[in-house]
């Protein structure tokens, strides 16, 4: 049973590569233009990072947090961000796949729909933001006196592979409303993009009605926050047991993947059997 | 004038068909206008005065950078861009009418729509939920209202330019995407440019972006009156001006070079 | 042996109101109203492994709501269906294997990848080994004549192009059954007549199942026995398409425009033709194929009339149709 499921995943794992290596190699007929709009990419969104370095030219600090460590929440939420819409973007495009009609196609097929919508969409130029937030993630390095542990750093990545999975989840759940109407979407988009932005500061900035919406309906705040009260050894978190702090993004991820895939199970179960 | 009129028309009650992504659009307006409500409040804390605005100041900004971003239009705009592509741009060229004044009216009847649907309905969440200091003089509303014009005429100077970049590159994104990223960082609509360091203030308080939404913002602030409020309105009147004629003559060379080479 | 096995199938779906606006969909997700529409209504029937059968209807009959409960894609409100040993919805993954599907208005490959490329990915997505796919390949070149195009990004092909790439996309897993839906619409004569070759070919060397929708009375004709007829989710007609074609395939329809110096009020008295119906100088003249080829009605027509313009309508499906509903048969 468990080596049915194993080998079942591995297929998708193999399948997801064969069809990001040629959605890849079309992406590579244009290469002028993939890098004319990978460059413009990073330099745009480096205006938003621009944008906190100037206000932190005026104010010293935001509720506490140095500039340094408002640069470690944009970059983690940018480098989560920027890998969901890399390895998940079928999801965020879903709207559009079922427009044309196409999520039969997909039913067609002797394999996992999520595996078959996940990696319908990949587009490399979306390494931009990735990029930047590395970038940014290196100035907070500088602007800041933490001492990096080889536990923290391992750490690190886990948080990053979290938020990502946490932002797909978020892409998922959007999708799975197309199986009823189209329209909605609109709306969830507004949580999705506004979202990087939510994460890139401080939770206690927000009115304490977003910081629980943002905890507990959509766990955005794991992507960023409550890791880097951690990782930064802020002193919000001192009295808190560390290794809750450390668990909760893991936790938030896990959670919140099994219920974006229960809610995609039932919309493509609702899906089949309306067929709309 | 009567043909422009109308065309101006069209064009608003094309927009009018757009219900649902009108209330999709304000309620995102006023999503990022929360968030950004509140990252000033984190940052004024307890302090007063920064850089000559108070906390009230930077909340008014805010809703009215939320409310301005649609009829000014700091987003990535290709109409022109997309018809030169085509090759669509021969046929609207040889109509009866002039091409810059066509796409102005155009762009008129979409800004009246936003404003009317999108940034009015933006500014009424953003004034309900939160205090926002604006001036109570009434000249200081009519000069924004003028402001407000010519923010929209420069905005479509600079995006006519960027489109006609068509003409010559491959890539007809590149030069939209560029100027999208400019405007969002010069116009103030990312940060006031009051709060950026004196020297790059001074700079880009030359630029055309400034035109777009921190010269309209700062007049119905109540910040720049009498003298200060006129030499403004020019400034944004001689930028306009200055971009049309610069957007005239770019077209002729583009008109030039399709007569020669076909297109 | 039947492959497949359909009985008492019915699928019924909720149609919503669609409310305007924004604020609309948003209520939409809390509240419904609307209506039930029976799309498939207690259909039976049994196809045998090797035949290739007709499925037609006009626009909505239920062709395509059936045509998704055999895939697996939907399931259905009630009734037992078995195709290749499996229940389709319940076994969606395994019999995806097992069956091959040609939708013709649209494209199972990838719209921006060479051909090729397209089905070395469809190879993966279907497992099929390394030796089973090159030998289906070359088969497919050959008989499809694809070496023109393979290396072409799909979407510069032309439809008749892509119809073959498709054809070839559904077969190259070696599925028994094969499901298509209008496989030659919009294509030109030429293309539509090699198109009907190779299914037949494939048919006939490969014994693939095929189960068939169209518009065109010619392909069922030229490539089925049997037909299958279907209209508001009942099945009118399950029988050989030769008593179909011998009922109704038969007649056909003149049209004439008469010269305007004439004056005839009425119906036109023509030997062995029928005037159906008249509309100013228009008149419809019915005659059957078996008694008169188009040209001798023609000059039945223009040796007693003098005629402006003329067009010959063959039957179609839709016709066919009403014509089973006006003559109230039931076959």
């Amino acid at each position: 049973m468990l080596g049915a499921t194993v080998a079942r995943l591995l297929e998708d794992v193999s399948l997801y590569r064969i069809f990001v290596g040629s959605r890849l190699r079309s992406q590579m007929q244009y290469r002028e233009s993939f890098l004319v709009m990978l460059v413009l990419g990073f330099v745009g969104l480096t205006t938003e990072f621009l944008a906190i370095i100037l206000l932190f030219n005026r104010f010293d600090t935001l509720i506490g947090w140095s500039v340094g460590e408002v640069a470690f929440l944009y970059g983690l939420a940018s480098i989560s961000f920027g890998m969901a819409e890399l390895f998940g973007a079928g999801f965020d495009n879903f709207p559009e796949t079922i427009r044309r009609a196409e999520f039969d196609r997909v039913l067609l097929r002797p394999q996992s729909a999520f595996v078959q919508v996940l990696s319908g969409d990949f587009q490399l130029r979306r390494l931009g933001r990735i990029l930047q937030g590395t970038m940014a993630l290196g100035f907070a390095f500088a602007w800041t006196s933490v001492a990096w542990s080889p536990q923290k750093l391992a750490y690190l990545p886990v948080v990053v592979l979290c938020g990502m999975v946490l932002y797909i989840g978020f892409f998922v759940l959007g999708a799975t409303l197309c199986f009823w109407t189209v329209d909605s979407v609109e709306v969830a988009n507004i949580i999705t993009y506004g979202g990087t932005e939510f994460a890139s500061y401080p939770l206690p900035i927000y009115h304490v009605l977003m910081q629980r919406f943002f905890t507990f309906v959509v766990p955005l705040a794991f992507v960023s926050y409550f890791p880097s009260l951690y990782l930064l050894g802020r002193p919000e978190a001192s009295d808190w047991p560390q290794w809750l702090l450390v668990a909760s993004p893991l936790a938030a991820a896990a959670l919140f993947a099994l219920v974006a895939w229960l809610a995609w199970g039932f919309g493509v179960k609702h899906y089949r059997s309306t067929g709309s | 004038m009567r043909l422009y009129y109308e065309i101006a028309r069209r064009s608003f009650d094309r927009f009018l068909t757009y219900r649902a992504a009108t209330l999709a659009g304000t309620a995102t307006n006023g999503f990022f206008g929360l968030m950004r409500t509140y990252l000033f409040i984190g940052f004024y804390g307890s302090q007063g005065t920064v850089s000559g605005w108070t906390e009230g100041d930077a909340l008014a900004f805010v809703w009215l950078g939320q409310a301005l971003l649609m009829p000014v239009f700091i987003f990535g705009w290709y109409d022109i861009a997309l018809t030169i592509r085509s090759g669509d741009v021969v046929s609207d060229l040889s109509k009866p009418f002039d091409y810059y004044g066509f796409w102005l009216a155009r762009d008129a009847g979409r800004a009246l729509y936003h404003t009317l649907f999108r940034a009015i309905p933006t500014f009424l969440i953003g004034a309900l939920l939160f205090r926002l200091s604006l001036s109570s003089d009434p000249a200081h509303w009519l000069g924004f209202l003028v402001s407000l014009v010519l923010a929209v005429w420069i905005s479509f100077g600079l995006r006519f330019l960027a489109n006609l970049a068509a003409f010559w590159l491959l890539d007809h994104r590149g030069a939209v995407y560029t100027l999208l990223f400019a405007n969002g960082l010069f116009s103030g609509l990312l940060v006031p440019l009051n709060y950026w360091p004196d020297w790059a203030e001074t700079v880009v308080r030359t630029l055309p972006f400034a035109g777009m939404v921190q010269i309209p913002v700062e007049i119905i602030l109540g910040k720049s009156t009498g003298a200060d409020l006129v030499v403004a309105l020019l400034f944004q009147l001689g930028w306009a001006v200055g971009l049309m004629l610069a957007g005239r003559v770019v077209l002729a060379l583009a008109v030039r070079k399709v007569v020669i080479q076909g297109g | 042996m039947a492959i497949i096995t359909v009985d008492s199938l019915r699928k019924s779906f909720w149609v919503n109101q669609r409310r305007a606006g924004f604020a609309g969909a948003v209520r939409g997700l809390v509240s419904r109203t609307g209506h039930e529409v029976v799309a498939v209504d207690d259909i039976s029937f049994e196809i045998a492994a090797g035949e290739m059968v007709g499925y037609i209807g006009p626009n909505g009959a239920g062709k395509s709501t059936t045509i998704k409960v055999l895939t697996g894609i939907l399931v259905p409100s009630s009734g037992q269906v078995t195709v290749a040993g499996l229940v389709p919805w319940e076994q969606r993954r395994t019999l995806a294997g097992k069956i091959g599907a040609v939708f013709g208005q649209r494209t199972q490959l990838w719209w921006d990848l060479p051909l090729i490329e397209s089905l070395t990915l469809l190879q993966h997505v279907y497992g099929v080994p390394s030796d089973r796919f090159n030998a289906n390949l070359s088969y497919f070149r050959e008989i499809l004549e694809l070496d023109g195009f393979l290396d072409t990004p799909v979407r510069q092909l032309s439809l008749g192009q892509r119809m073959r790439g498709d054809l070839v996309a559904a077969l190259l897993h070696e599925p028994p059954i094969l499901y298509l839906d209008e496989p030659t619409i919009g294509l030109d004569v030429v293309a539509r007549a090699r198109m009907r070759e190779v299914l037949q070919e494939i048919n006939r060397e490969r014994g693939v199942t095929v189960l068939l929708t169209t518009h065109d009375m010619d392909d069922i004709s030229q490539l089925c026995q049997r037909m299958l007829i279907i209209d508001h989710g009942k099945l009118l007609y399950d029988g050989s398409v030769e008593a179909i074609r011998e009922r109704y395939g038969m007649e056909r329809t003149l049209v004439v425009d008469l010269d305007g110096s004439e004056e005839i009020e009425g119906p036109l008295e023509l030997p062995g033709m029928t005037d159906v119906q008249q509309d100013g100088p228009r008149h419809w003249l019915r005659f059957r194929r078996d008694q008169a080829s188009a040209a001798e009605a023609i000059t039945a027509v223009t040796s007693r009339h003098r005629i402006r313009d003329l067009t010959l309508e063959e039957p179609d499906i839709e016709g066919i149709v009403r014509r089973i509903y006006e003559g109230g048969d039931r076959l």
